[in-house]
C-alpha cells in the first residue's frame, strides 16, 4: 500500500470517528512533523464531496500568512489562522488530501473585539484541531461559509512551530475570557483522542492549560489569612467523572466562584453544585464558621488522564482570588467507592446522597454492569438433564464455603438428582485457587456442579443474574454461600410448596443462626424514625427456632435473597436483580417489591430449614454508611410502593398476632 | 473363602513416636494378624512432626514400614493440616492418593483408629472409593467435639466442659466466630455420617458423642483389649505407703494437685513416698513448669521425680509401688494406666470424674477423690497408706483386664455382622 493511500484511509477513518487511530509511526520522532511533498503552495479550489457541484474560489477569507501550526500529542495538530469571516456567518472547516479525504476539523473562533456585526474586516482568530495528520502529504485547508469558500495550501514546514511558542504568540496575549474559551475548546478534544498516545496528548493539553489559564495567588492556609482553599482528595469514578472533597473559607466577602481545572484544562464549577457542610476543625485557622467543607461529584466535558496538576480556584465578591493544587487523583475504584460511602457521614438530610453520591455510585455500578461477563465455565460431573431447580450460589472471597456446602449436599440424594448447582465466583482473583480445589471436591463428594468464573468483580446482583442466565432449571434458587441446610430434603419441600401456591412470586425458607435462633422468617418494611427511610426488617429475628409464630407458612412482603426460590421465566421477565445497590443488600426486597407490583404474593415457608451463618465482611462504619445509602436508594425507588404494601393488615398485624398465638 | 481384609488407619506408628492409641492400634493389628480369621493391614500416618526423616517418595505419600507387607506408612505434611477443621488442605491426598490406595487394596472392612493429620475427609473418601465396605471408627478422644485438643476443659478458667456449643466454644476462643464452630461440627459430622459403627472404649466417651449428635444405635461400648502381662508381685508384707504416678507431666494430668496433696500428707505421714514416672515437663508452659518445680521442692524428700520410662520397664516400676494415682483434672477416656495398674495388681486412686471414675470402682478396686481438690486427695492418700487391710481388700477387688484375645473375638463378631448384609442392618440399628 502506498503512503498516499494509507494517508487517505487514515483520514477517512478519523473523519468517521470509528477507530481509535493507527498505531504510532515509530519511524518518526514525536517532534518531527510531516514534510510537504508538493511545492505548489498556492491556494486552489477543491470540490467538496458533501456539497458536490458547488465550486469554491480563492476569496482571501483566510489570511494565508497567519497560518501557524503546532503538534499536540502524537496524533493532533493545532492550527491557528486569522479570518475576516463575519462573526454571525455559519462556517465549516476541513482538511483535504488529494481529491478526496475530507476531514472536518473541530474549530472555534475567538473574536478579539466587542464590535458590532458591521465592523469589518473581522480579524477573528480561528483555532482548529486536526487529528491524524497524514505522514506524507500536507493537507489543504478549506473554509466553507455562506459568505465564501476559501481553500489554502499552507506551507506546513514554515508554519509549524512548537506548541509552547504557538500558544505564547497567538493565544496567551488574549484577554481571560478568550483564553478560557480556547482552553475549553482544546480540553474538549479529549473526547476524540485516540487511546494510543493519550498520555502525551494529555500532557500537551496540560501545557496549554498552564499557558492559557490566569494564574492566581497560591492559597494561604495560615492563621490570619481571610481566604483559604484546599482540595483534600480527588477520586476517579472513571476518566471523566470524579469525586472531589475539600474546604474553602473566605472571611471578607461571599464566594462567587469555585472552580476545578483538570490538567487538560477541563473546567467545572463547584460553587453551585457541590454539597457544603460545616468544618468546625477549620475554626483554628479562620474566624469561627467561616470555613466550610465541600464534596462534589463532577462530570467533566471530556476525558482526563493525568493524575497530577489538578487545580482549584476561588474568587469572592470583591474579586479576591486564590488557587491551590490538588493532591494526585486516586484511581482505584474500590477506594473511590469506599471514599464516597465514607463521606456520607457528613450527610445530614440525604442531600449529599441525592445530589452527589447517587449519580456517582450509579455511574460506577453501571460500569460494573458493563463488565459482567463469564470468562470461563467449568463443569464438574454430569448435571441432571432436566433439572427441577437451578441453585445459584455466588462465591465472594470465602471460597471455603464451597466445601462446606458440598459436604452437606452430598447427603441429600434428591438434591443430587434434581438440582443444577451453579457457583458464580465474584472474586476473580481466586479463580485459579477455586479451579484447583473444585475438581477434587467433586471427586470427594460426588455432587455435580458448575463454576462460572467472571471477568471482574460484579457484585451480588450481577453474579446472581449471570448464574440465572446459565441456569437450566424450571425454578431458580438463589442461595448464599454461607447457607447450609439443616437436613436433606429442603429443596423438595420448597419445590412442592412453590408449585402448590397460585400467584406466587418468591418463596423463602426458615433460616437459622448457628445457635438455633431465627435469622429469617420473611421480611417486612419499617420506616425509621430518624431518617424517614424504609428499612428491611426480619420477622421474629433472634427468637427461637421453634417459636410458634414462625412455624406457619404465610404471605410476607419480601423474603431474603440468602435463599430465594422463583420461577426462572418469571425472573427473566422481571429482568433479574437490580444491580444499583452497593455491596449486596436490598436486591432481594427490590425484586420482591417488583413481584408485588405484578400482583403476585411472596411466601415464607417454615418447613424448609437452613442455617444462614451470616458474617460481617467489612468494617462497621463503612457497613453502616453503605446500608444508609442502600436504604435511601431503596426508598427513593420504592418508597410509595412500600408505603402501600405496609398498609395491608396481613403484613403489619402478623408479628403481633403471631406473638399472641405463641403464648 | 478368602479371609476378610481389615484395614486399620491410624495417625501415627508407635515406633516413630510413642502414644497410647497408636500402641493399641498396633497391638490390635498384630493380634488380628496372629489369629486366623482376618487379614489385617495397618496404615499409619508419618510426618515431619513425628519422624526425623519423613520426606515422601516423589509421586506418592505411601511407603512401606519394614518387612511386613501389611504395615504401611502414609505421609502428610503437618503444615498442610488444618487443626480447626481437622482436614488436610490438599484434597488430592484423598481423591487421588488414598483413592488409588483403597482401590488397589480392596479391604473388606475399614476400621479407623485415629485421623489426626489425616482428616475426617478420609472417611468420606473411603465411602466414595468403596461404596459397600463397612466403616468402623474407634473414638479415642474428643477432638471432634472440642477444639481445645479435645480436652473439654475451658480455656479461661479450667472448668471442665460437657456442653460444646457455638456460643460456648467461642467463649473459649473469642477470636473464632461462633458460626465457625457451628460449621466445624457440621463439617466433621458430614464425614462421620459415613461411619457404620463407632466403638467407644468408655461409656463416658460414648455418652459424650451421643450428646454431640451421634445416633446411639451407631456407637457401641467396647473396651480396649490388652495382651496379657506378668503380674507384678505384691511384695513382702509391708506398709502400703508407696505411691506412683505414670503419665505426661502436663496441667491436665493433675500432677500439681498430687504434689500439693503430698505436701500436706508429708506433714503427718512422713513415711509416704511418691514416685513420678513421667516426661515432657519441658514442653509445658513456663508458668506450669515453675509451679511444678516449686511444689516439688516443698514436698521435699517425700517425692522422687523419676522421669520417663520404657514400656518394658513397667512391671519393675509397678512392683516398686503400692498405689497408682490418676489425678487428672480433665475427663479422660479410658486411661491405659488404669488397665496397667490393674494388670499388675495395683489399686488405683483417681479423680471422681469421667473415664477414670467409670473404670475404677470406689472401695472396690480403688478410691475416688474430688477431682482437682488437693485436700480431698490428701485425705484419700492418708487413708490408703494408713488403713490396715485396705490395700489387700482393694487388690482382691481388681478385675481381670479385658484380654486382647477376647477383644479380637468380640471385634470379629462385629466385623462378621457388618459383612453380612442382613446382620449389618441389625448391627447398626
Amino acid at each position: 500500500m502506498s503512503d498516499a493511500r494509507l494517508s487517505q484511509r487514515q483520514i477517512r477513518t478519523a473523519a468517521t470517528g470509528a477507530s481509535p487511530g493507527p498505531e504510532p509511526d515509530t519511524t518518526r520522532g514525536p517532534l518531527e512533523r510531516p514534510r510537504p511533498t508538493s511545492t505548489d503552495a498556492a491556494a486552489r479550489p477543491v470540490t467538496r464531496p458533501a456539497d458536490a457541484g458547488r465550486r469554491a474560489s480563492p476569496s482571501g477569507l483566510i489570511d494565508g500568512a497567519s497560518v501557524r501550526t503546532a503538534p499536540l500529542g502524537p496524533w493532533h495538530t493545532l492550527v491557528t489562522f486569522r479570518s475576516a469571516l463575519r462573526p454571525t456567518a455559519a462556517a465549516d472547516l476541513s482538511a483535504t488530501v488529494g481529491e478526496e479525504g475530507h476531514l472536518p476539523l473541530r474549530w472555534t473562533r475567538l473574536d478579539q473585539r466587542d464590535g458590532t456585526e458591521d465592523a469589518a474586516p473581522y480579524p477573528s482568530l480561528f483555532v482548529a484541531l486536526m487529528g491524524n495528520t497524514p505522514p506524507a502529504e500536507s493537507p489543504r485547508l478549506t473554509l466553507y461559509s455562506e459568505q465564501a469558500t476559501d481553500t489554502l495550501e499552507p506551507d506546513w514546514s514554515r508554519s509549524s512551530v512548537d506548541l509552547r511558542t504557538l500558544l505564547r504568540e497567538e493565544l496567551a496575549g488574549m484577554d481571560a475570557g478568550l483564553r478560557t474559551e480556547a482552553l475549553a475548546f482544546l480540553a474538549a478534544a479529549t473526547m476524540t483522542a485516540p487511546e494510543a498516545g493519550k498520555l502525551s496528548f494529555a500532557r500537551d493539553l496540560m501545557l496549554a492549560r498552564d499557558a492559557l489559564r490566569e494564574p492566581q495567588p497560591l492559597r494561604a492556609r495560615d492563621r490570619g489569612e481571610s481566604q483559604g482553599l484546599n482540595i483534600d482528595a480527588i477520586h476517579a469514578v472513571d476518566d471523566s467523572a470524579y469525586w472531589v472533597r475539600g474546604w474553602v473559607a473566605d472571611g471578607d466577602a461571599p464566594l462567587v466562584r469555585l472552580t476545578l481545572f483538570s490538567p487538560e484544562g477541563h473546567r467545572v464549577d463547584l460553587l453551585d453544585d457541590a454539597y457544603r457542610y460545616p468544618r468546625p476543625d477549620l475554626d483554628s485557622l479562620f474566624a469561627p464558621g467561616v470555613g466550610e467543607g465541600f464534596i462534589a461529584y463532577v462530570e467533566l466535558p471530556g476525558l482526563s488522564r493525568l493524575d497530577a496538576s489538578w487545580i482549584s480556584e476561588v474568587q469572592n465578591a470583591v474579586g479576591t482570588t486564590s488557587e491551590t493544587e490538588a493532591p494526585a487523583v486516586e484511581r482505584d475504584l474500590d477506594a473511590t467507592r469506599r471514599r464516597i460511602l465514607m463521606d456520607l457521614e457528613h450527610d445530614r438530610d440525604h442531600r449529599l446522597i441525592e445530589s452527589q453520591a447517587f449519580p456517582a455510585l450509579l455511574r460506577m455500578q453501571r460500569r460494573v454492569a458493563a463488565r459482567a461477563a463469564v470468562a470461563e465455565l467449568r463443569e464438574y460431573g454430569r448435571r441432571p438433564t432436566t433439572p427441577e431447580a437451578s441453585v445459584i450460589v455466588p462465591l465472594y472471597r470465602r471460597i471455603d464455603f464451597l466445601e462446606q456446602q458440598l459436604a452437606q449436599f452430598a447427603h441429600d440424594p434428591t438434591f443430587r438428582e434434581k438440582a443444577d448447582l451453579v457457583y458464580v465466583l465474584d472474586s476473580p482473583e481466586q479463580g485459579d485457587e477455586l479451579v484447583e480445589r473444585a475438581a477434587y471436591l467433586h471427586e470427594l463428594y460426588g455432587v455435580p456442579f458448575r463454576v462460572a468464573l467472571l471477568r471482574g468483580n460484579v457484585g451480588f446482583a450481577h453474579a446472581n443474574n449471570i448464574g440465572a442466565e446459565l441456569a437450566a432449571g424450571r425454578l431458580l434458587v438463589f442461595l448464599n454461600s454461607d447457607v447450609l441446610p439443616d437436613r436433606p430434603g429442603w429443596l423438595d419441600r420448597m419445590v412442592e410448596a412453590h408449585d402448590g401456591m397460585d400467584g406466587i412470586g418468591a418463596l423463602g425458607p426458615k433460616l437459622l443462626y448457628e445457635d438455633d435462633s431465627l435469622q429469617h422468617a420473611g421480611l417486612y418494611f419499617q420506616r425509621t424514625a430518624v431518617s424517614g427511610l424504609w428499612r428491611n426488617q426480619h420477622y421474629f429475628k433472634g427468637l427461637h427456632r421453634h417459636f410458634a409464630g414462625a412455624a406457619r407458612a404465610r404471605a410476607v412482603p419480601a423474603v431474603t435473597g440468602a435463599c430465594l426460590m422463583i420461577r426462572r421465566a418469571l425472573y427473566r421477565d422481571l429482568g433479574g436483580m437490580e444491580g444499583v445497590y452497593v455491596q449486596g443488600d436490598y436486591e432481594d426486597s427490590d425484586l420482591c417489591i417488583r413481584l408485588l407490583e405484578e400482583g403476585l404474593t411472596n411466601w415464607y415457608l417454615p418447613d424448609a430449614e437452613l442455617y444462614h451463618l451470616e458474617g460481617q465482611s467489612y468494617p462497621d462504619s463503612l457497613r453502616r454508611l453503605t446500608r444508609r445509602y442502600n436504604e435511601w436508594l431503596h426508598t427513593h425507588l420504592w418508597g410509595d410502593a412500600i408505603a402501600e404494601v405496609m398498609q395491608e393488615a396481613r403484613y403489619t398485624d402478623a408479628p403481633a398476632l403471631d406473638r399472641e398465638e405463641s403464648s | 473363602m478368602a479371609k476378610p481384609r481389615v484395614l486399620y488407619i491410624v495417625h501415627n506408628h508407635p515406633e516413630l513416636h510413642p502414644g497410647g492409641a497408636e500402641a493399641y492400634a498396633l497391638e490390635l493389628y498384630r493380634s488380628l494378624r496372629d489369629g486366623d480369621r482376618f487379614e489385617p493391614q495397618l496404615v499409619a500416618r508419618i510426618g515431619p512432626n513425628q519422624a526425623r526423616t519423613a520426606e515422601p517418595h516423589p509421586g506418592t505419600p505411601f511407603r512401606a514400614m519394614g518387612a511386613d507387607p501389611d504395615e504401611m506408612l502414609v505421609y502428610t505434611a503437618t503444615e498442610r493440616f488444618d487443626f480447626f477443621w481437622m482436614t488436610h488442605r490438599d484434597k488430592s491426598f484423598y481423591t487421588r492418593d488414598f483413592d488409588a490406595f483403597l482401590r488397589a487394596q480392596q479391604p473388606d472392612i475399614v476400621h479407623f483408629q485415629h485421623t489426626l493429620f489425616l482428616g475426617y475427609d478420609l472417611v468420606t473418601q473411603v465411602r466414595r472409593s468403596l461404596p459397600d465396605t463397612p466403616i468402623l471408627y474407634t473414638l479415642h478422644e474428643f477432638l471432634p467435639i472440642c477444639h481445645r485438643n479435645g480436652q473439654m476443659v475451658r480455656t479461661f478458667n479450667g472448668e471442665r466442659c460437657m456442653d460444646a456449643s457455638p456460643r460456648r466454644c467461642q467463649e473459649c476462643f473469642p477470636e473464632i466466630p461462633a458460626r465457625d464452630f457451628f460449621m466445624r461440627r457440621r463439617f466433621i459430622q458430614s464425614h462421620l455420617e459415613h461411619v457404620d459403627l463407632f466403638l467407644a472404649p468408655s461409656r463416658f466417651l460414648r455418652d459424650r458423642y451421643i450428646d454431640w449428635g451421634i445416633d446411639p444405635a451407631r456407637i457401641r461400648f467396647e473396651e480396649y483389649g490388652r495382651r496379657p502381662a506378668q503380674r507384678a508381685p505384691a511384695g513382702a508384707e509391708r506398709e502400703r505407703t508407696r505411691i506412683g504416678f505414670f503419665g505426661q507431666l502436663n496441667p491436665f494430668k493433675g500432677v500439681t494437685v498430687l504434689l500439693e496433696a503430698m505436701r500436706l500428707l508429708s506433714e503427718d505421714v512422713p513415711g509416704a513416698h511418691l514416685w513420678l514416672h513421667g516426661a515432657n515437663l519441658e514442653l509445658q508452659p513456663p508458668a506450669f513448669q515453675e509451679r511444678f518445680c516449686d511444689l516439688l521442692d516443698r514436698v521435699g524428700p517425700s517425692a522422687t521425680l523419676a522421669g520417663s520410662y520404657g514400656h518394658e520397664a513397667l512391671p519393675g516400676l509397678m512392683a516398686g509401688i503400692d498405689w497408682v494415682v490418676v489425678p487428672s483434672v480433665w475427663w479422660e477416656n479410658s486411661p491405659l494406666v488404669i488397665q496397667e495398674a490393674f494388670q499388675h495388681g495395683r489399686p488405683v486412686i483417681c479423680s471422681d470424674i469421667g473415664g477414670m471414675a467409670e473404670k475404677v470402682g470406689h472401695e472396690v478396686n480403688g478410691l475416688h477423690f474430688r477431682a482437682g481438690d488437693p485436700r480431698s486427695l490428701t485425705e484419700t492418700l492418708r487413708r490408703a497408706v494408713t488403713e490396715p487391710g485396705l490395700w489387700d481388700r482393694l487388690r482382691a477387688g481388681i478385675p481381670d483386664v479385658y484380654d486382647m484375645e477376647d477383644h479380637v473375638r468380640s471385634l470379629g463378631e462385629i466385623y462378621d455382622g457388618l459383612l453380612n448384609p442382613t446382620l449389618r442392618r441389625e448391627a447398626v440399628s
